[in-house]
């Protein structure tokens, strides 16, 4: 899926439900202003879910160990956001769990990639 | 070769302050701490209801500290945390105390399963987390505060650091703002510890 397809009027701050959590929702939103911190939020979280992690690593070829250590690398970063952005339910999960828009993972991950 | 380094705050970040301090001040003073704002300051009152002066609120905190410190306990997943960056990082504690406090609080610390250097500072923490970059020269480093203006502080005078900003007490996650200065927000270390990690590579 192409990546500018989806940064478009798909996505919206409502997609995450913040009203599911009063909270803490989008406290991140708030205040992370770097794409390399985006996909590090990002790639936190997507490595340790039990389903989207072993699915990313069998999509990049990376076994856990290279992963941790090669994990603040663009190529890595850039390869998260990516994975992310091809699935639509993966990139709204990790938007509302880690607090951020899924539009800026998708704009983060564009400019990554560039 | 160099490792990474984390400079991590204790009060609402390794252990609960607000509660154990609110509970010395009811069973010490007869007063009552509310935290309808985020400010101890203003928020002791008296059995009559008026605002305790915040001339007198120095002594309070010096007198919780002397004599009421190991009524801390370590917030949720904090020991656990610190002993897993422990395993590849230096870790040193920097907090807000006076002189006499420091040793009690390492000591403490290290009581509860936390046995890390720890330093005893007054005011901005961006002079002394550059001294600790000085000092250890590390691969990358991180640093971790429930107080914004302290993110703010490192920003200016140690920008290489990396700074996660942590509230680990429920009560707080309301009353204190993600801090502007710093790069990602957290309220629990449940959700700290995977970015830290990944950001560290370790």
């Amino acid at each position: 899926m192409a990546v500018a397809s989806i940064a478009g009027q798909r996505y919206s701050l409502r997609h995450t439900k913040p009203s599911d959590r009063p909270n803490i929702a989008m406290k991140n939103a708030q205040i992370v202003k770097d794409c390399e911190t985006l996909a590090l939020l990002a790639l936190a979280h997507v490595a340790g879910d039990a389903d989207m992690g072993p699915r990313f690593l069998g999509l990049t070829g990376l076994d856990a160990a290279t992963l941790r250590a090669q994990a603040g690398e663009r190529p890595v970063l850039a390869a998260v956001l990516a994975f992310l952005a091809s699935h639509e339910p993966d990139l709204l999960a990790t938007a509302a769990a880690i607090d951020v828009s899924p539009q800026a993972l998708v704009q983060a991950g564009t400019a990554l990639a560039a | 070769m160099p490792r990474p380094l984390v400079i991590c705050d204790c009060d609402e970040v390794l252990l609960h302050f607000v509660a154990p301090f609110a509970a010395y001040l009811q069973s010490v003073h007869a007063l009552t701490l509310k935290m309808d704002s985020f400010a101890l300051t203003g928020n002791v009152r008296n059995a009559t209801g008026d605002v305790v002066d915040s001339r007198e609120f120095l002594p309070l905190l010096e007198g919780f500290f002397d004599t009421h410190m190991d009524t801390q306990t370590p917030a949720p997943g904090a020991v656990e945390a610190l002993a897993a960056l422990a395993d590849h990082c230096d870790v040193v504690i920097l907090t807000n105390l006076i002189e006499r406090h420091a040793e009690q609080r390492r000591s403490e610390l290290a009581k509860l399963g936390m046995p890390y250097r720890v330093i005893g500072n007054q005011g901005p923490k961006g002079k002394p987390v550059l001294a600790l970059m000085d000092e250890f020269r590390p691969s990358r480093a991180v640093f971790i505060d429930d107080l914004p203006p302290h993110h703010s502080s490192v920003l200016a005078e140690a920008p290489a650091v990396h700074r996660v900003h942590l509230v680990a007490d429920p009560q707080l996650h309301g009353l204190i703002p993600p801090a502007p200065d710093a790069h990602a927000r957290f309220d629990d270390w449940a959700a700290a510890l995977p970015y830290i990690r990944v950001f560290l590579g370790v």
